[in-house]
C-alpha cells in the first residue's frame, strides 16, 4: 500500500517537475522579474557582447522567481540546454541564474552559475563558487543584484580572458554531421517520385511507319509552349522511318508542372549574427550540470 | 502485341525493384538508428561513470577534511568510507547503481552532521570540495536523466511495431534504468 503510495508521488512529482516551462530569452540579461536597473541591465549586455565578440563566450543572465516544481540548479540546467548558451560543439557558455524567494517558503533566494562543457576546464566548479562568494554574495545578501552580476560577469570574464584558447566562434558546421538516415531514405524515394513523374512525361509510343510498318525513331523534339504551372504544354516529335526513310510528326502534351516544396534542413546552427553586432541569439552549446550555487 | 506484354513486365518489376529496395533501405535505416539509440545508451552511461569516478576520487579528500575538525563523528565518516569502496569494487552497471545510492545515503547523514560544526562549514578547503562535490552530483542527475531518457528512447525503439521485428531479429534486449529510491530524492533535514 505505501509503495503504491510512494509510486504516485513519484509519478506526480515527475508530471510536476515538467510543469515548469522554460522562457524565451531575449537577450544576454533576461530580467524576467525586473530587479535589475535599466543602466545595469545595459552595462551587462555590452559586458556579455564584448566577450562573446573577442572570446567567442556567450553568458546568459537571467533572474526567475524560485519555482515549487524544480530546484533553481535544475532550472539553470534545463535553460542552459534549451536555449543552448555557447556555441555548438565548442559548448562554451554560461548562465548566471538568481531564484528569488520573496515569501521565503520556497527554499530561499539562490544564485547559480552553470558552466558549460567547453569552460569546466577553466572554470572548475570550486573556482566558481569561490567567485559566488569573493564578488558576488555580499551585494547579492544586500539586494544590490545588477551590481552582483556586473562584478560576477567580470569576474568570470577575467578568468576567460587569462585563457589563450580561447578565440572567437568561427562558424564550421559540416552539412553532412546533419544528415540522418531517415533523411537519405527520404531522398531516395523523393528522388524516385520525381524521376517516375518527370519520366510519365516523357513516354510516348513512337507511332508505326505508314508505309512499311515498322516503328519509326525520335530524330527531333521541339517545344511549340512551355508547360507552367497553371497550364500544361505542347510540343511536337518529328520522327523518322529506319527502313525507308519516311518522315511524319505527332504533337503531344507537357503535363502541368507540379510543385515540389523545397526541403529544408534546420540546423542548430547560429542564428545569425544579429544587426550592427547586437545580441545574435544563442548558438547552441550545452551543459552537464556543472558550476557552483549558493543560497543567501 | 508481345512488345506490349514485355513492356508491363517490366513495369511490374520496376515496381518490384522500388518496392523491396525502399523495404531493405527501411530495414537497414532502422537497424543503424537502433545502433546509434544503444550507442547512445552507452555513451551516456560512461558519462555516468565519468562522475561517479570523480565523486570517488573526491570523497577521501572530504573524509580527511571533515577528519579534521570532527574526528569523533566515527560511524558517519566510516559509512562514507565504507560506500566509498564498494562503489570502487562495483564492476557491473547494476552494482554501481546500488552502490552509488548507498554513498548518496552516506554522504547526506555527513552533511547533516557538518551543520553541527561551524569552523568545518567555513573552511575554504572543505568550502571547494563541497563545491566540487555537489557540482559533481547536480552532473551525475544530469547525466542520470540523460541515460534515462535514452534508455527510455531505445527500450520504447525495440519494443514498438515495425521497428521490434528489426531489434528482435537482430537481437537488440532492453536496458535497465538508474533509479533513485523514492526517499533518497528528499533533501536531508537538518535537525537542531
Amino acid at each position: 500500500m505505501k509503495k503504491k503510495f510512494l509510486v504516485i508521488v513519484a509519478v506526480l512529482s515527475a508530471i510536476l517537475v515538467s510543469a515548469w516551462s522554460v522562457p524565451d530569452y531575449y537577450n544576454y540579461v533576461n530580467d524576467f522579474i525586473n530587479v535589475i536597473a535599466p543602466a545595469e541591465e545595459a552595462e551587462l549586455n555590452s559586458l556579455a557582447q564584448k566577450v562573446e565578440q573577442e572570446k567567442g563566450v556567450q553568458i546568459a543572465i537571467v533572474t526567475v522567481n524560485v519555482s515549487q516544481d524544480i530546484t533553481p540548479k535544475e532550472m539553470a540546467t534545463e535553460l542552459f540546454n534549451k536555449w543552448g548558451v555557447g556555441s555548438k560543439g565548442k559548448d562554451n557558455g554560461l548562465v548566471l541564474l538568481l531564484a528569488l524567494d520573496p515569501d521565503g517558503t520556497k527554499g530561499g533566494n539562490e544564485i547559480q552559475i552553470e558552466v558549460g562543457y567547453g569552460l569546466e576546464g577553466i572554470l572548475p566548479d570550486a573556482k566558481v563558487g569561490r567567485i559566488i562568494d569573493d564578488y558576488m554574495i555580499s551585494d547579492l545578501s544586500g539586494k544590490e543584484y545588477g551590481k552582483a552580476f556586473i562584478s560576477g560577469v567580470k569576474a568570470l570574464s577575467s578568468v576567460i580572458y587569462q585563457d589563450p584558447s580561447m578565440a572567437p566562434e568561427s562558424k564550421s558546421n559540416s552539412f553532412m554531421d546533419e544528415i540522418g538516415p531517415e533523411i537519405i531514405v527520404f531522398f531516395v524515394i523523393a528522388l524516385i517520385v520525381i524521376v517516375s513523374g518527370s519520366a510519365a512525361g516523357s513516354f510516348y509510343t513512337r507511332p508505326k511507319c505508314p508505309k512499311c510498318g515498322t516503328r519509326m525513331k525520335l530524330e527531333n523534339e521541339q517545344i511549340v509552349e512551355r508547360a507552367t504551372y497553371s497550364h500544361a504544354g505542347s510540343g511536337i516529335r518529328y520522327f523518322y522511318c529506319p527502313k525507308c526513310g519516311n518522315r511524319g510528326s505527332k504533337s503531344y502534351i507537357i503535363p502541368k508542372k507540379t510543385y515540389v516544396p523545397p526541403v529544408i534542413i534546420s540546423g542548430g546552427g547560429r542564428k545569425g549574427g544579429g544587426f550592427g553586432g547586437g545580441f545574435g541569439g544563442f548558438g547552441g552549446g550545452s551543459s552537464g550540470g556543472g558550476g557552483a550555487g549558493r543560497k543567501f | 502485341m508481345a512488345k506490349k506484354g514485355l513492356m508491363g513486365l517490366w513495369i511490374t518489376l520496376a515496381v518490384i525493384v522500388v518496392v523491396v529496395l525502399i523495404g531493405v533501405f527501411w530495414w537497414f535505416g532502422t537497424y543503424n538508428s537502433l545502433v546509434s539509440s544503444e550507442e547512445s545508451v552507452t555513451s551516456s552511461w560512461s558519462e555516468i561513470d565519468n562522475q561517479l569516478l570523480r565523486r570517488a576520487d573526491l570523497i577521501p579528500n572530504l573524509v580527511n577534511t571533515v577528519k579534521g575538525f570532527a574526528a569523533q563523528e566515527k560511524t558517519v565518516i566510516q559509512s562514507v568510507s565504507d560506500a566509498r569502496a564498494k562503489l570502487a569494487g562495483a564492476s557491473s552497471a547494476k552494482e554501481k547503481m546500488d552502490a552509488s545510492n548507498e554513498l548518496d545515503g552516506a554522504l547526506s547523514r555527513l552533511l547533516v552532521v557538518v551543520e553541527n560544526y561551524p569552523e568545518l562549514k567555513s573552511d575554504k578547503v572543505f568550502i571547494s570540495l563541497m563545491d566540487e562535490l555537489s557540482g559533481t552530483e547536480n552532473r551525475l542527475s544530469v547525466a542520470r536523466k540523460r541515460y534515462n531518457d535514452s534508455v527510455k528512447a531505445f527500450n520504447m525503439q525495440i519494443k514498438k511495431f515495425p521497428s521490434s521485428i528489426v531489434a528482435g531479429a537482430s537481437g537488440f534486449e532492453q536496458k535497465d534504468y538508474f533509479e533513485v529510491p523514492a526517499e533518497k530524492k528528499e533533501t536531508p533535514e537538518v535537525q537542531f
